[in-house]
C-alpha cells in the first residue's frame, strides 16, 4: 500500500526545496538511487568499493601468503611468483597490500562514523536551540577550525598515542568540529524553510519536527561530507603512519607500508608503488560515489 | 504578410533535447509585426512563449534548446542565418529583452548604472564618461534619480529593478522590444505603474513590441495584436478587438471564460478542463482537441491549419 | 570596512588564546614528555630530576598559566626544551620557507585552477571537460606525500632531471611545489567548475548576453565574478592547508620550514616547540582567511554591506 502511493508521489517532482512526506521518503530515496545508476561514475565508484570491501573481507584466503610470512626471498621484483614483489624483510607485498585494505577501509569508516555522530549531535543541539549553548559551541568550532587541519589531526594523534584504534579515535575526533558546523548551518537553513512553519501550525511536536522535517532535510549535506571523509580520513592515516605518528611501522596499513617502503624508493619502487596505488584507487572510488551521491541528491545540479 | 512588415517569423521550430526526452516546445510559429505596433502573446506557462523570444534573440541555451527550423526576417534580414557576431551587434541593439524576474535578471555584484552604461558602450562607441552620462539619463527616464548610478541590486525593491531592467533595455533605442512577462513578478499597483511607464516610453520611441504575458489585463491595455499560444503553436491570431470580441477558437473562449468578471455575477468561474498536452508528445491533430467540447472525429487525425474567419482574423480549428 | 578589519583582528585575539589553550590541553594528555627523551635510558629518578628542572611536575593549570603569560604578555616563546635554541628565532627562520611554498602552491592553484574550472563549465559534458573533470577527481584523490614520492623516483631518480631532496636554487623548489600544489589545482578546478555551472544558468547572465555582450565578456564581466565568491572562500581554506599540510611534503624534501620543524619536535616530545609552531601557523591561517573574507567583500557588495551593517548593530 505504501510502496504503491510512494512511487504514484514519485512523478512529482517535490518542489523546490520542499518538505517531504513521510509516504514520499521511499520514493525519493529510490529516485536518488535511480539517478545514481545513471550516473557512470557512481557505477564504477561503488563497484571498486565493493570490491575492495570483498578483497578485505576474504584477505586471509585470497592472499597467496601470511601478512607476516617471510619467504626468504628479499626484494623480489613483481613477477608471477609475487605479484607486486616483496619487501626488505621478504614478506609478499601483494598479500601485504590486500591485507592492508582491511585496516585502511575499517579505518576510514570507523572515523567517519565517529565524526558523523558526534558531529551531527552536537551541531543539532546547536542549531535548533540556539542560544548561549550554540554560541559556546560555536566559539569553541571556531578555535578548533582555525589550526590548520593536518597540524590538528598530528596533535591529536600523537595525544591519543599511536595504533590501530588510538588513530581512529583521533582522525574521526578531528571531523567533529567541521560537521558540527555543518550540520548547525543546514539545520538553520531549513528550521527558516515555510514548511516548518507550516508543521508547527498543524501542531507538530519539536520532537516530531526533528526527526521527521528538518533531520531529513539537512541530512543530505552531512551524507555527501561523510561519504567524502572516508576517503580523507584514508589519506590522512596514511600520512600519519607515514610519518610514524599512526600506526606501527610493521603493520601492512597501506600509509606504513609506504612508511617503511620509503627508504628503498631507489632501487626497489616496488614497495612504494603498489601500496600507494591502492590507496589512489580506493580513494578515488570514495570520492567518485561522494560526486555523483551529491549530483543525486541535488536535482538542481542535474539540469 | 503586408509591405511594412518589420518583424517576420516563418514557421519557427524550437525543440529541447536531453538524454531522456524530446520537449517539442515551439511547433510552426508564424508571426508578423508592422513597425510600432504592439502584439501580445498570450498562453499557459509551458506554452512555448519565453522560447519564442529568446529563440528571435538567439539567446536559448544549446543544448538542451535546437531550433529545427524556421526563419526570423527582421527588417528583411534573416536573423538565425546571422553570423554570430553581426549577431551580437543586433542584441541590445536593436532587439532587446525584458526579463521575466527582475529579481534574478540583474548581476548583484555590478552596480546598477554600469548594468546599463555597458550596453551603451557596447554599441554606441562612446566614451565612458558619455555611456554613463546616457545611463543616468536612462535612469531618469524609467523614474529612478541618477544618484542610485552606483548602487547594487539588492538595494533595490522588485518593482525599481524592474525598472533598471527596462532602462537597460531601452538604453540604446532598439526597433524591437521583446517584453517576457514583464509585469508577472510584480505587485499589482507596481504593474500599473509599469505599464503605464511602457505606453509612455512605447509613445515616446516607436518601438515595435511583443509582449509575453498570460495576463489578458495587459494584453487589453497594451496590444494592437493578439496571438494566442497552445502547446507551442499559434491557435488563433488577429486585432486585439477581433480576438476579445469574436473568440473563434475554443481555447481562446476558454480563456476568457476563466477570468474573473466585474459585471457578471458568477458562482463559479469556469476553467478549461484538463491539462495541456505533454510535451514530448503532443497529439497529431489538433493540439487542443483532448480538452475541447467540441471535439469530434476530424480533429485528432492530423495537423489542423490555420483558417481565416475575419479579416486579419486568424484560427487553428476546424469548426 | 577598516573598522570591520580591525574588529576582526580583535577577536582574533581570543581566538589564538583558545587555539594555545586547546593545543596545550591536548599536548598535556599526550604520554611521554622531552624529560624521557633527554635522559635516555638513564634511572628513574634522574628522569625526574630532569622533569623538575624543566618545570614538567608542575600542575597542568600552574605551567598553562606560565605559558600564556610568556607568550601573549612577554611574548616569548621560550626555548626548545631538547634543542635549548630560542623557538622565536627558530620560526623567524623556518616560518619563510614554508610561506614562500604555500604562497607559490596557492598562485599555481588558482592561476591553473580558474581557468580551467571555466573551460570545463564552458565546455560541460564535452570531451575538454570530461577530461578536466577527470583528472582534478583524480588529483584530489592522490595523496600528496604518495605523488611527491613518485615525482622523486621519476625526475631524480629515473630521469636525473631534478635533485631529489634538499635546498637550493629553483630546482630544488619545482617538486615540492608541483606535489603541493595539484592538490590545490584540482580542488579549485572542481570547485570554479560548479560554481560557473550554478551561475552559467541563471538570468543575468543571460540578460547580459542579450545585451550584445560576447562570450567573453558575458563570461569575464558577469559570469566570473558571481562565480569567485565560493572559490575565493576554497583558496583561502587551502591555502591554510598547504602552510600547514605541506609538513609531509616539506618532510619527504627535507626543506627546512615549519613542517619538518614540527614533526620533529612531535618526535622528540619538545612540546614548547611545537605549542610555538602550531601558534603561529594558526595565526597565519587565521590571518589568510580573513584576507579571503576581505576578498569576498570585495568581489560581493552584499557581503560587504552584511559587515557593515553587523557593526552597525553591535
Amino acid at each position: 500500500m505504501t510502496a504503491a502511493k510512494g512511487t504514484a508521489a514519485g512523478y512529482q517532482r517535490p518542489p523546490g526545496g520542499g518538505a517531504i512526506s513521510a509516504q514520499a521518503r521511499s520514493s525519493q530515496i529510490r529516485q536518488v538511487i535511480g539517478r545514481m545508476l545513471d550516473s557512470k561514475k557512481a557505477v564504477i565508484g561503488v563497484t571498486v568499493i565493493v570490491l575492495f570491501a570483498v578483497l578485505a573481507i576474504c584477505a586471509d584466503f585470497v592472499a597467496p601468503y601470511g601478512v607476516e610470512t617471510m619467504t626468504g626471498d628479499i626484494f623480489a621484483p613483481p613477477g608471477a611468483k609475487h605479484w607486486f614483489g616483496t619487501d626488505d624483510l621478504g614478506r609478499d607485498l601483494f598479500s601485504r597490500v590486500i591485507c592492508g585494505a582491511k585496516y585502511s577501509i575499517v579505518l576510514g569508516l570507523g572515523a567517519t562514523l565517529i565524526g558523523a555522530v558526534s558531529g551531527v549531535a552536537i551541531g543539532s543541539v546547536s542549531g535548533y536551540y540556539g542560544g548561549p549553548a550554540d554560541e559556546f559551541i560555536m566559539r569553541c568550532i571556531d578555535v578548533i577550525q582555525s589550526i590548520p587541519g593536518v597540524l590538528f589531526n598530528m596533535a591529536l594523534a600523537v595525544a591519543f598515542g599511536g595504533g590501530f584504534f588510538n588513530t581512529m579515535l583521533a582522525l574521526g575526533v578531528a571531523q567533529i568540529a567541521g560537521t558540527a558546523r555543518l550540520m548547525r548551518s543546514s539545520i538553520l537553513n531549513v528550521r527558516k524553510m515555510e514548511y516548518i512553519d507550516a508543521a508547527s501550525s498543524i501542531n507538530c511536536g519539536d520532537w516530531r519536527k526533528i526527526t521527521r522535517h528538518i533531520i531529513p532535510n539537512a541530512f543530505s549535506p552531512i551524507l555527501v561530507r561523510a561519504t567524502m571523509s572516508v576517503g580523507t580520513v584514508i589519506m590522512s592515516a596514511a600520512g600519519l603512519s607515514f610519518l610514524g605518528l599512526g600506526l606501527p611501522v610493521d603493520s601492512p596499513e597501506w600509509g606504513a607500508l609506504l612508511s617503511s617502503g620509503r627508504d628503498f624508493i631507489k632501487k626497489y619502487p616496488q614497495m612504494m608503488l603498489f601500496p600507494g596505488l591502492f590507496l589512489l584507487v580506493f580513494v578515488l572510488a570514495v570520492n567518485m560515489t561522494g560526486d555523483s551521491l551529491r549530483d543525486a541528491l541535488d536535482p538542481k545540479l542535474k539540469r | 504578410m503586408s509591405q511594412d512588415t518589420f518583424l517576420s517569423v516563418r514557421g519557427l521550430t524550437v525543440e529541447y533535447v536531453t538524454k531522456y526526452e524530446t520537449v517539442q516546445a515551439v511547433n510552426g510559429v508564424c508571426l508578423d509585426l508592422s513597425k510600432g505596433q504592439t502584439l501580445g502573446l498570450v498562453g499557459e506557462t509551458g506554452a512555448g512563449k519565453t522560447t519564442i523570444a529568446r529563440a528571435v534573440t538567439r539567446i536559448l541555451q544549446s543544448p538542451p534548446a535546437a531550433v529545427r527550423g524556421g526563419e526570423i526576417f527582421l527588417d528583411g534580414v534573416d536573423l538565425l542565418k546571422l553570423p554570430e557576431r553581426e549577431m551580437c551587434h543586433m542584441r541590445g541593439n536593436r532587439i532587446s529583452m525584458i526579463f521575466q524576474d527582475p529579481m534574478t535578471a540583474l548581476n548583484p555584484v555590478m552596480c546598477v548604472g554600469n548594468q546599463i552604461a555597458e550596453v551603451i558602450r557596447k554599441h554606441d562607441h562612446v566614451s565612458a564618461a558619455a555611456a554613463r552620462q546616457q545611463a543616468e539619463m536612462s535612469l531618469e527616464l524609467v523614474g529612478i534619480p541618477a544618484q542610485r548610478y552606483g548602487e547594487y541590486p539588492h538595494q533595490f525593491s522588485g518593482g525599481m529593478k524592474q525598472r533598471v531592467v527596462i532602462a537597460a533595455a531601452l538604453a540604446c533605442g532598439p526597433d524591437l522590444l521583446l517584453a517576457d512577462e514583464p509585469t508577472t513578478a510584480l505587485d499589482v499597483t507596481i504593474q500599473a505603474q509599469m505599464l503605464d511607464m511602457m505606453h509612455r516610453l512605447h509613445d515616446l520611441k516607436e518601438t515595435s513590441t511583443v509582449i509575453i504575458t498570460h495576463d489578458m489585463g495587459v494584453v487589453a491595455e497594451m496590444c494592437d495584436y493578439v496571438a494566442v499560444i497552445y502547446a507551442g503553436e499559434i491557435v488563433e491570431y488577429g486585432a486585439l478587438e477581433d480576438v476579445f470580441d469574436h473568440a473563434a477558437h475554443p481555447y481562446t473562449v476558454g480563456l476568457f471564460a476563466a477570468i474573473p468578471s466585474m459585471w457578471e455575477d458568477v458562482a463559479r468561474l469556469t476553467p478549461i478542463p484538463g491539462q495541456p498536452p505533454d510535451p514530448t508528445a503532443l497529439p497529431v491533430g489538433c493540439k487542443f482537441s483532448p480538452r475541447c467540447a467540441y471535439m469530434d472525429g476530424e480533429c485528432g487525425a492530423r495537423p489542423v491549419e490555420m483558417k481565416t474567419v475575419g479579416p486579419g482574423h486568424t484560427c487553428r480549428c476546424l469548426r | 570596512m577598516i573598522r570591520y578589519v580591525f574588529r576582526r583582528l580583535a577577536l582574533m585575539i581570543p581566538i589564538i588564546i583558545g587555539v594555545t589553550v586547546l593545543v596545550f590541553t591536548i599536548i598535556w594528555f599526550t604520554p611521554g614528555d622531552a624529560a624521557e627523551v633527554l635522559a635516555g635510558n638513564a634511572p628513574r629518578e634522574q628522569v625526574e630530576e630532569l622533569r623538575r628542572l624543566m618545570g614538567l611536575d608542575r600542575p597542568y593549570i600552574v605551567q598553562l598559566g606560565d605559558y600564556l603569560y610568556n607568550v601573549f604578555i612577554r611574548h616569548d616563546f621560550g626555548k626548545a626544551l631538547v634543542n635549548k635554541t630560542s623557538i622565536s628565532a627558530d620560526i623567524v627562520m623556518r616560518f619563510p620557507k614554508s610561506l614562500i611554498f604555500a604562497v607559490f602552491g596557492i598562485l599555481i592553484s588558482v592561476f591553473a585552477g580558474i581557468p580551467l574550472g571555466v573551460y570545463a563549465a564552458l565546455h560541460q559534458n564535452k570531451t575538454g571537460d570530461s577530461l578536466a573533470t577527470a583528472f582534478s577527481l583524480l588529483f584530489v584523490s592522490t595523496p600528496g606525500f604518495w605523488l611527491a614520492l613518485m615525482l622523486v623516483l621519476l625526475f631524480a631518480y629515473r630521469l636525473g632531471w631534478l635533485p631529489p631532496y634538499g635546498m637550493g636554487g629553483v630546482e630544488y623548489w619545482i617538486m615540492p611545489v608541483l606535489a603541493n600544489c595539484f592538490h590545490g589545482v584540482a580542488i579549485i578546478t572542481r570547485q570554479t567548475r560548479s560554481s560557473m555551472l550554478e551561475v552559467i544558468r541563471s538570468d543575468f547572465v543571460v540578460m547580459a548576453r542579450s545585451k550584445g555582450l560576447s562570450e567573453g565578456e558575458v563570461i569575464v564581466r558577469h559570469a566570473l565574478p558571481n562565480a569567485l565568491i565560493p572559490i575565493i572562500a576554497v583558496a583561502g581554506m587551502n591555502f591554510g592547508g598547504m602552510l600547514g599540510g605541506g609538513l609531509i611534503i616539506e618532510k619527504v624534501f627535507s626543506i627546512p620550514g615549519i613542517g619538518n620543524y614540527l614533526v620533529t619536535a612531535v618526535g622528540q616530545r619538545d612540546f614548547t616547540a611545537v605549542m610555538g609552531g602550531v601558534i603561529i601557523t594558526s595565526l597565519f591561517f587565521s590571518l589568510v582567511m580573513l584576507a579571503a573574507d576581505l576578498g569576498m567583500a570585495f568581489v560581493d557588495p552584499r557581503v560587504k554591506e552584511q559587515y557593515s551593517t553587523a557593526r552597525r548593530r553591535k
